[in-house]
């Protein structure tokens, strides 16, 4: 089996690393990098815990290739704080009670960042839809509905 | 853990090709991942090589020729097509099967070309590609040929590519002028749910009838399929509450679900009956308001 | 200087913080350097006799390390029968049942090896279900009770799978019945459920050539974990550590061992050693726990006004292939099967049975989840049958302050009538007549009530140390899984203290160091950490006094001591934030505050055969909900529109920390209504995964769920505080239920309301209407 020779942006920084051809971006962001915010929860693509965005956009990364992120930008819940500061959605999650267990959180974030990115002020109803890949056991959804909807209204810093 | 095997990025077509037979069967077309990897993961399938083919840049996009035909390459992603104006507004069945396709996640990398390929019944793009008349454009060491969808499908997880063969387009030919369109899907869960029952519409209106009548079915068979005998019986008439029941009626008879622990067979028979003039009555609906926008423009 | 309160703010949770950022750390998130990867060979049959197991191509394997099979290491544990050994031996009792564990360098190696284990099994025939399980000559799980350890208030049938016989009686049944107008009764069953938590079960275990046993684990009862490992491995307790990681969902799942005992028998082999083990999602549903199947059998009898006369309940407990805490399960129904309503004859018969399936365990709102689904339709029913309105029939009934219970407790801070008043109005009930919309869907309300016991006698501790600045750290040996209790005991430290919450820093919970807990279940951390925090935090300040008299040169008792602060006679004065200034605590005693609560003392034992106690527990939780929901009539599928939930907390020390757990548990009470079961062929469980067993999205809860928190002080709860971690799942099923049968004049019987169940009961319907009338 080939090993295979990667280049891409986690977090904001230029990664070279080789892996080989089976392991999945969720492997490669936890094992290599160490970055244990991503969950694990399904590893089908079914529960949403691993969440990452992929060039902006949500992709659940227990069900990529690590060779897919060769040449693309991938963004985990670590990269989500800037200058020591939680970004607004985080600070939104804080704010409504929207975390309890918080296994589902990082993945529930990276969702809510990507429907941001492509739509900064969603209605409820596109909240809903943009997060219905995510599974959360705890809280009953509508708390984060609520945090979602605060942090897209906050303007400044994404 | 994935088990182990080799991985291709092929640049070509004919490269792609090449590669898928010398593996004769045992390569897989890799392109969203969605359901290949999944089905590794649990040891459902064991390929030799993985073919990605994320680098064939003709095989994505959507384009409108001057003859109104739309093609839409293979590697489009649910999520271009659920983004794009151009499906929403003229091709609404086929936007209401991508964006109810597994979750957001799974519409960001999953194509329409591997919806199809994938060949389960439950394929939500795959009722309204039906229901829209579509072809498939598929491309070999043998060269370019075209199929009609409906012959696309052999059986479940089973389509018509021959080795060597893949999937680089879909072609929806022109429609009417009017035309009322739309597709639902019936699941247990409202979403990341695979549906019980999918019903496509897709009618062609001459005046007040139907001059043509295209309606197909998720999960009523082996693979996604027409329902011959409903369009017929619609073919010419006009879409009142009784012609759309026995419409719904008939198409429940020529359907074929199964019977399984998700669902019983009479149940979903039930769902046709019931979702095919619901679903009708939703499509004239959209069509009388974009007639109305029209004329407000 | 103006002194915080913090009881009844919604401070933010102490742990958000890590999780948002993604540095929370669950135990699958740890890792130790040269760890070994576990993996299991599982049973694949039901119920076998273990014939040979063949190792001889696992140990070639590249990569393994060890390998260990239930008669290397034939120990047994349990929480309550001691009853499960930590790898089948001699037999096993459910497909997907440990047989063989293998640890490697790689998790692949470890997989690769389980596919080489060569096992010869002789199958037995399987019990899968409890009333198969009950009949004369049924083939036994366990051939006999009396091999095992169990606990005293476990009453095992010898020679049958009846693994518990739990009996309550009060006044005299047939009586009651006689006396009644109107007799109505019912059956009422759920499916096996699983938590699904999102985090699958984990653990890492080493062990030490000295005995020492370590293991981390995100469980929800450290210290009794602890307490089985040590009995099973025959150690004394201070050799086994427990060390709790963040727990990523719980709801029941995790208070029993599941990956420990795996990793623990691995470790064994491999001294010095860490192991770890993590479980796929598919073995989450073949080998963790569940809820386990119920049929419960409800008689109601009652006068033509809708006095209540008599109950006559029987229940049927599917516990699977071992105990665990099924007895508890047992007990808990039984001992709230007649609900919250004053009856003056009742027997009660509960069995909770073993099966050769999947392990009935805890599931938050145990015993009365089921019991309640039961109870609550069978009230609505009788309703019907009086013509009365199910409001008017509950409220006749309910219980209320100086009623006396089943179990022969005269109640008080009872809550049930406030409760229900508070969602009829939230819900508008006057207003109830069915709508059909104009999509012609149907539009319905119903409305549920219980009351839900916690677990009584038990016991809870907390340490409070006090820094030189004036912060503390606190120590308690109960989890955090979500539901906030670290932030709300924080809260009452901070409030008996007079410090900010950024003064408190909460310890992560380790067997080692931290102070005694029984369990983290039965909504009892609140009520019972925190009385033992509040100890603690008042002996800091006892102690403070003393050292303050020292350095002031005062008798102690002239100094007065408030809410973190002390005022000496000569007008010395210090406050929790300013004693480095003060200095009193330089080269003084360092101060330890000390916290113990038990309910011991309240706690009047059962009489054995009825019951009856005039004490029987510490508190009881109240509550009542009420829905509105729409029914296609067309394809038979629910939606729940409208969910109010009013519930005793007796006083919300946090009110958000509240608002979450009920409407979490209102979300999952809704997802076992509708869509959750496994789905099983024979002993194959077919949906043991994500997409087939269907946990609630966001587009399946409820659109709107209006919580009403009621604040009826316990006299005996920290500020009041009662619990509230699990009662919002139990009346949200009856509810919809009851919504459902107002909408199509059919009760469905057994959970999940499905569509096709729901329009197989409309059929019916249509069926007897279209019947002749006598």
């Amino acid at each position: 089996m080939k090993e295979i020779e990667l280049r891409f942006r986690l977090n904001g920084e230029e990664q070279r690393l080789t892996v080989p051809s089976n392991v999945t971006l969720l492997h490669v962001i936890r094992e290599h990098f160490g970055l244990m915010g991503t969950k694990e929860g399904c590893g089908e693509g079914e529960c949403g815990a691993c969440t990452v965005l992929m060039d902006g956009r949500p992709v659940t990364s227990c069900i990529i290739l690590a060779e897919e992120a060769d040449r693309h930008d991938i963004m985990t819940v670590e990269g989500l704080m800037k200058d020591g500061k939680l970004n607004r959605l985080q600070q939104a999650f804080l704010d409504e009670g929207a975390v309890q267990c918080g296994y589902c959180i990082p993945g529930m974030l990276m969702s809510a960042q990507g429907l941001l990115n492509e739509n900064p002020h969603p209605t409820s109803q596109e909240i809903r839809k943009g997060i219905e890949g995510n599974i959360c056991r705890c809280t009953g959804y509508n708390r984060i509905v609520n945090a979602i909807h605060k942090a897209s209204q906050d303007e400044g810093d994404s | 853990m994935l088990p182990q095997f080799e991985l291709y990025l092929p640049k070509s077509v004919e490269e792609t090709s090449e590669i898928l037979l010398t593996y004769n069967s045992n390569a897989r077309i890799y392109a969203g991942g969605t359901d290949v990897l999944v089905q590794m993961a649990k040891g459902q399938s064991k390929p030799e090589a993985l073919v990605d083919i994320k680098g064939l840049a003709e095989l994505r996009g959507i384009s409108y020729s001057a003859a109104k035909e739309l093609s839409i390459g293979a590697l489009t992603t649910h999520h271009e097509l659920e983004n794009s104006d151009l499906i929403k507004k003229k091709y609404a069945a086929l936007h209401d099967g991508v964006s109810r396709v597994g979750s957001v996640q799974t519409r960001n990398r999953g194509t329409i070309g591997g919806n199809l390929c994938s060949a389960l019944p439950s394929a939500d793009s795959a009722a309204p590609l039906l229901a829209l008349g579509a072809k498939v454009i598929i491309n070999g060491s043998g060269g370019e040929r075209e199929l009609p969808l409906e012959k696309f499908y052999l059986g479940i997880k089973h389509t018509a590519l021959e080795p060597g063969e893949i999937l680089t387009k879909i072609v929806i030919p022109a429609l009417a002028r009017h035309n009322a369109q739309a597709y639902i899907k019936f699941s247990r869960r409202n979403a990341m749910d695979l549906a019980l029952m999918g019903v496509a519409i897709c009618y062609e209106l001459d005046g007040l009838h139907v001059s043509k009548a295209r309606i197909a079915l998720t999960t009523a068979a082996p693979t996604p399929v027409r329902a011959y005998g409903a369009e017929a019986f619609l073919t010419g008439k006009a879409l009142t509450e009784a012609n759309l029941k026995e419409a719904g009626v008939l198409a429940a008879e020529e359907a074929k679900p199964r019977d399984s622990w998700r669902s019983g067979a009479e149940y979903r028979r039930g769902l046709i009956k019931v979702l095919l003039p619901r679903i009708s009555r939703l499509a004239l609906e959209r069509m009388g308001k974009a007639r109305s926008e029209n004329e407000r423009d | 200087m103006s002194q915080k309160n913090h009881i009844g703010e919604s401070v933010t949770h102490i742990d958000a913080w890590d999780k948002v950022t993604g540095s929370a750390v669950y135990c699958g998130d740890m890792s130790f350097l040269h760890q070994l990867y576990g993996a299991v060979y599982r049973s694949p049959f039901s119920h076998a006799k273990i014939i040979t197991i063949d190792l001889a191509e696992v140990w070639k394997t590249p990569g393994v390390k060890a390998v260990v099979t239930g008669e290397d290491f034939p120990r047994l544990y349990g929480q309550y029968v001691v009853d499960q050994p930590f790898l089948a031996f001699g037999k096993v009792r459910f497909k997907g049942e440990p047989v063989v564990a293998i640890a490697a360098d790689t998790p692949e190696s470890a997989a690769e090896a389980v596919k080489k284990v060569h096992a010869v099994f002789e199958e037995l025939p399987a019990v899968l279900d409890v009333y198969e399980a009950v009949a004369e000559g049924a083939p036994l799980v366990h051939d006999d009770w009396s091999k095992y350890s169990v606990a005293d208030f476990i009453r095992p049938e010898p020679g049958t799978n009846i693994c518990d016989h739990f009996q309550l009686s009060k006044g005299d049944m047939d009586a009651g019945f006689r006396e009644a107008d109107v007799i109505d009764e019912g059956e009422f069953s759920t499916p096996m459920i699983q938590h699904v938590t999102i985090e699958t079960h984990c653990a890492i275990a080493q062990c030490l050539n000295d005995g020492t046993v370590n293991v981390w684990s995100p469980c929800q009862s450290p210290f009794a974990m602890r307490d089985q490992l040590a009995a099973a491995l025959k150690l004394p307790l201070r050799k086994v550590r427990v060390i709790a990681s963040s727990i990523g969902g719980a709801f029941g799942g995790k208070n029993e061992m599941r990956v420990e005992p795996i990793v623990i028998a691995l470790a064994m082999k491999v001294p010095g050693k860490h192991v770890k083990l993590v479980f796929t999602r598919e073995e989450e549903f073949l080998s963790s726990v569940v809820r386990g199947e119920s049929s419960v059998k409800v008689k109601l009898g009652a006068k033509n006004d809708g006095t209540l006369t008599a109950v006559k309940v029987e229940t049927y407990l599917d516990t699977g292939a071992y105990a665990t805490t099924g007895p508890r399960v047992n007990f808990i129904a039984g001992f709230a099967s007649s609900g919250p309503y004053v009856v003056p004859n009742i027997k009660v018969d509960g069995y909770c049975v073993s099966t050769t399936r999947q392990i009935g365990s805890s599931f938050r709102g145990f015993g009365v989840s089921e019991i309640a689904w039961a109870y609550e339709s069978q009230m609505d029913c009788l309703a019907k049958r009086l013509k009365m309105d199910p409001l008017d029939l509950r409220m006749k009934n309910a219980v209320e302050d100086g009623s006396i219970s089943a179990t022969g407790e005269r109640l008080f801070s009872v809550s049930a009538k406030q409760c229900l008043q508070a969602v009829a109005d939230a819900i508008d009930w006057k207003n109830r007549d069915p709508v059909i919309t104009p999509e012609g869907k149907i539009r319905t309300k119903g409305i549920a009530t219980f009351m839900k016991p916690t677990g009584t006698p038990s016991n809870s501790s907390a340490v409070v140390r006090l820094n030189d600045d004036g912060t503390v750290n606190v120590m308690i040996g109960g989890m955090e899984m979500g539901q906030s209790m670290t932030t709300v005991i924080a809260q009452m430290v901070a409030h008996e203290l007079g410090i900010s919450m950024d003064s408190v820093e909460m310890t992560p919970v380790d067997t080692e160091y931290c102070p005694f807990e029984k369990h983290s279940s039965a909504s009892r951390l609140t009520f019972h950490i925190g009385n033992a925090a509040v100890r603690a935090a008042k002996d800091v300040m006892e102690q403070l006094r003393r050292l303050a008299a020292i350095a002031w040169n005062v008798d102690p008792r002239a100094i007065k001591a408030g809410r973190g602060e002390l005022t000496g006679p000569g007008g010395q004065s210090v406050t929790l934030p300013e004693l480095r200034k003060a200095s009193i605590l330089r080269d003084q005693d360092p101060v330890i505050g000390k916290g113990a609560y038990s309910t011991s003392d309240i706690y009047v034992p059962l009489d054995p055969v009825t019951r009856q106690s005039a004490r029987p527990m510490i508190y009881w939780m109240w509550g009542a909900q009420a829905v509105e929901i729409e029914v296609d009539p067309e394809t038979g599928k629910i939606q729940v529109l409208k969910v109010a939930a009013a519930h005793d907390v007796g006083r919300a020390i946090n009110p958000v920390a509240c608002y979450q757990q009920i409407e979490g548990a209102v979300s999952m009470g809704v997802g076992h209504a509708l869509i959750e079961e496994m789905i099983f062929d024979g002993g194959d469980i077919l949906n043991a995964n994500m997409v087939d067993y269907k946990v609630p999205t966001i587009a399946d809860i409820p659109l709107e769920t209006q919580v009403i928190l009621i604040e009826n002080g316990h006299p005996e709860g920290p500020y009041g505080a009662k619990g509230i971690g699990e009662p919002g799942i139990i009346p949200t099923v009856p509810a919809i239920g009851n919504a459902l049968c107002e909408a199509i004049g059919e009760r469905i019987h057994r959970l999940p309301m499905k569509p096709e169940k729901v329009l197989e009961a409309l059929k019916k319907r249509s069926e007897h209407c279209h019947a002749p009338t006598i």
